[in-house]
């Protein structure tokens, strides 16, 4: 008998034209784990909704839920509290009481168990999840991570059999949404436990995956496995794709590069045999150059079939993807290892920022956060800070506000000391900054009114207001949202919005603290184009990030944020080329055979120039 | 964290506290002052460590300002020590009694210092929780969403700074006008984070059914000891009380009667009881330190 088995729920939010569910048939076997994925607003989390009566919206619905085979608004609330589990996306707001263990306690409380049972129970959990250490602590003072492993494991307290979590990392740093992820998934190993996942980072979720459930616009468009569901995406080009876990993407990315070569081959001419010619080889390789333009001079016969059944099933891991590549390679020489370099990093000669040996503490008492900060952001540029947790990377950002001010150690903007600008003059046309938590930036009922709020007071003519608004929308694409309330957009559209109203300012540098946070990839793709148009303007934009994979992509320098100080800047592929374990999927995936590919790009590009001058 | 006396069951801890701050407001009689004087210090020593030394240099210049004062207000008493401004007189009883108010106050204070460090939220909720489990829950919930809210402000505040939003110089209306914006913000915020909240209690039971309340305090054989003694001593203490013990008189003249056996035994009795935390904490102390030297 399934888990949960939904028949024909088709339903319609009160008031609203369209319907967000429309005739979804799904059956969940016990102690699967489940995938769902989708653009924001195809019914996600209202589907997920529907699978506990006290969460259900109201609205119009017709069709069936139901759970072990029993009608789900049959079984009491007391049953459905114990046995689906529920966990939401934002950490801080699903927390209930101001202690660790009186949260853990909580759903137990309710339910009106003994002390002894509690007491067991409570145990249990903060052992599983590794609470004991913080078992005594406020709530307050646990970070993002921690308060949403709280969240799974109040619920896990519970014993239930099956849970739901809707986009449960979305507000997370990337390294603690995958320990949330691991944690998740072990549960699911080793209990059994049902799990339905909803997630736009599907490079954690996909290899843990039984099935993916892909959804757009109310209705499940596929239900697959992970592979078979990636294959789906890629054939119907899918704004998802960007989504796909980077070995994944790698894989597809050199098929279609094989694939197109072919046919443009095929129409010329017949392949030549790919047998004995070394001495040709060398000089196809001092021929091949960075460009790779000598094509077709020796192309190996890579029909459609011979491509995709030797590699079989396209990788899921980094560890796969590494063993799929050298299988590629196997036996042949791999004349290109590195991607053209890049100009070295030099220290720009007039730059935007300049911080000069930096101390900065919270509280007399407290341990420096900033020890002897050094750098220089050179101007028109996009610059990368990444970094551990907590480190101070967002305390630098504020120092270079003027809202933390150092104790020691010079601050320079465009040359001059930040302390010494009125507050005025540096958010007018200076510098602004983009906060960690877009929301904290909307004060007003609709995203227009927040843009108006801005220009208020600094410009006279209603006519240029209305101006300088809609470029703004338009360059952050949200001329759509202008009218939705800030808080019912969806992470990366609030982002967006909020990167509207910094840009409002017309700063000349722009400051972000981790602008990825809580966005998908396809969000992310838009946010790297908005930025590219404000450097095309000759802004300078300063980021502060977690996201190894967005600042190898797009950013011009990357320095690393250690021990309150700045270690190293360097080029994206440079930097992370160094690095072993803080870099891109696709250079762990890659490195035993190229020497510098970064992002998925250079890896498709090397593995494509290798085989052409084959 | 909790230590010593601190690690009681919490109605230990209440009992003590309240029996120390109880009894300290009453007895005005100087050996009994000196007693619990003497016992809030060492108590308030053990509980704080060296930290709170300035905290009681400040409360000695208190009790000299209360003594003070009450010579220059209070005219009564017979001993005239000097006279001001041409007729008003300062008399030894009226310093005397400033004083003894002086030190009573400054006792309860250190009381209630210790009793803060040693009764936190939890503690006290788990207390009176059963008395009305709806009412503590909303308790607890308003600690936890209180620092919540002031932290949300703070970031807002943070937030519009460094977009030219903030009305660091501006005129009176600007920052008003950006008062009622940054409470109109908190206010959408809670309501946002409320709603999340009620489904998360509700997905987790709530309201299904009677509450049950997890403890995580355990009484131990050692915790029902000490009430019983602690209990005892206060019996005994007010028996002493009411013979007339603890008879003491400032104004118009001091009259402290002769030391009979009701004052001592009450002594002995109010001794042992407030004792018994610093002793507990010393103990302790002690313990520790002969087991590392041994190791």
């Amino acid at each position: 008998m399934a888990h949960f088995e939904i028949k024909d729920l088709t339903f319609t939010y009160p008031g609203a034209e369209k319907q967000a569910l429309r005739g979804v048939n799904l059956s969940i076997e016990r102690g699967q784990y489940i995938t769902l994925c989708g653009k924001s607003g195809s019914g996600k989390t209202t589907l997920m909704r529907h699978l506990k009566s006290v969460l259900a919206p109201h609205g119009e619905r017709s069709g069936q839920v139901l759970f072990g085979g029993k009608e789900l608004s049959e079984s009491d609330m007391r049953e459905q509290s114990a046995k689906i589990g529920y966990v939401m996306q934002n950490p801080d707001s699903q927390i209930v009481t101001d202690k660790v263990w009186h949260e853990l306690a909580f759903g137990l409380e309710s339910l009106g168990c003994d002390q002894r049972t509690m007491r067991m129970r409570v145990a249990e959990m903060a052992n599983y999840f590794g609470i004991q250490t913080w078992f005594h602590r406020k709530v307050s003072d646990l970070s993002g991570g921690q308060k949403q492993l709280l969240n799974l494991a109040s619920i896990m307290a519970m014993q239930p059999e099956a849970l739901i979590l809707d986009e449960p990392t979305s507000q997370l740093d990337p390294i603690a949404a995958a320990d949330f992820l691991n944690t998740v998934r072990k549960i699911n190993l080793e209990l059994g436990t049902t799990v339905i996942l909803s997630e736009h980072r599907l490079e954690e979720v996909f290899p843990a995956a039984d099935r993916v459930i892909v959804m757009e616009r109310g209705r499940i468009l596929a239900d697959d496995t992970p592979v078979n569901i990636g294959r789906k995406l890629e054939e119907e080009k899918s704004d998802l794709v960007a989504a796909l876990p980077a070995p994944m993407r790698i894989y597809y990315g050199v098929r279609d590069g094989l694939r197109e070569r072919e046919i443009l081959e095929s129409g010329l001419r017949d392949f030549p045999e790919p047998a004995g010619k070394t001495a040709e080889e060398e000089t196809a390789d001092a021929e091949a150059g960075p460009a790779g333009e000598s094509a077709g001079s020796g192309l190996p016969k890579i029909g459609q079939g011979s491509f995709t059944e030797r590699a079989g099933r396209p990788p899921l891991t980094v560890r796969e993807g590494r063993s799929w590549l050298s299988r590629e390679f196997e036996g042949r020489e791999i004349k290109i290892k590195d991607l053209p370099d890049e100009e070295v990093y030099e220290d720009p000669e007039d730059p935007a920022v300049e911080l000069k040996e930096v101390w900065f503490r919270y509280g007399k008492d407290l341990p420096d956060v900033l020890k002897g900060v050094s750098l220089k952001i050179p101007k028109g540029k996009l610059s990368a800070v990444v970094g551990g947790n907590g480190t101070g990377k967002s305390t630098m950002l504020k120092a270079v506000c003027d809202i933390c001010r150092p104790y020691r150690g010079k601050i320079l903007v465009d040359g001059k000391r930040v302390d010494k600008y009125k507050s005025a003059e540096l958010f007018n046309g200076n510098l602004a900054m983009l906060p960690q938590d877009p929301q904290s930036l909307f004060v007003k009922k609709t995203v227009l009114e927040d843009l108006q709020e801005m220009l208020a007071g600094r410009v006279k003519d209603k006519a240029e207001r209305e101006r300088l608004i809609a470029s703004v929308s338009e360059d952050c694409e949200i001329t759509e949202l202008l009218q939705t309330h800030p808080y019912d957009l969806s992470g990366g559209e609030q982002q967006r919005a909020a990167l509207a109203k910094v840009l409002l300012c017309g700063p000349r540098i722009l400051l972000l603290d981790e602008p990825t946070k809580g966005i998908d990839s396809f969000y992310k793709q838009k946010l790297a184009r908005i930025l590219k148009r404000m450097m095309e303007k000759g802004v300078t934009v300063l980021m502060v990030s977690h996201d190894v994979e967005f600042c190898a992509q797009y950013a011009d320098y990357v320095s690393m944020f250690f021990d309150g100080g700045i270690v190293t800047t360097n080029t994206p592929s440079r930097f992370f080329a160094q690095n072993s374990f803080y870099t891109t999927a696709a250079n762990r995936m890659s490195r035993h055979l190229f020497g510098n590919a970064v992002t998925d790009g250079d890896v498709v590009r090397l593995y494509l120039e290798n085989r052409e001058i084959e | 964290m909790d230590h010593g006396f601190g690690q009681f069951h919490p109605r230990v801890i209440f009992l003590y506290c309240i029996g120390a701050i109880g009894m300290a407001m009453f007895f005005g009689h100087p050996a009994f002052l000196l007693l619990s004087g003497g016992m809030s210090v060492l108590f308030f020593l053990t509980v704080k460590g060296r930290s709170g030394v300035r905290f009681l240099g400040g409360m000695a210049g208190v009790v000299v300002v209360f003594a003070v004062m009450n010579g220059v207000f209070n005219p009564m008493g017979d001993t005239v020590l000097f006279t001001y401004f041409g007729s008003r007189t300062f008399t030894l009883e009226a310093l005397c009694f400033g004083l003894s108010a002086g030190v009573m106050f400054f006792t309860v204070c250190l009381w209630f210092a210790c009793y803060n460090e040693l009764m936190t939220s939890d503690k006290f909720l788990y207390l009176f929780g059963s008395f009305a489990p709806a009412i503590s829950l909303v308790l607890c919930m308003v600690l936890r969403f209180l620092p919540n809210l002031k932290r949300k402000a703070q970031m807002t505040v943070n937030a519009r700074r460094c977009i030219g939003m903030s009305p660091d110089n501006g005129a009176k209306r600007e920052r008003l006008e950006h008062g009622m914006t940054i409470l109109s913000v908190l206010t959408s915020w809670s309501l946002e984070g409320a709603a999340v909240t009620a489904d998360s209690m509700n997905s987790r039971g709530y309201g299904c059914g009677e509450r049950t309340r997890f403890a995580v305090y355990r009484k131990t054989k050692a915790d029902t000891a000490l009430t019983a003694l602690m209990i005892f001593c206060i019996a005994a203490v007010a028996v002493c009380a009411a013979a007339g013990g603890m008879r003491v008189q400032y104004l118009p003249s001091i009259e402290i009667p002769r030391a009979g056996t009701a004052c001592v035994c009450g002594l002995v009795f109010y001794g042992i009881f407030l004792a018994a935390a610093p002793v507990i904490n010393i103990w302790e102390d002690l313990t520790w330190r002969i087991l590392r030297s041994k190791i």
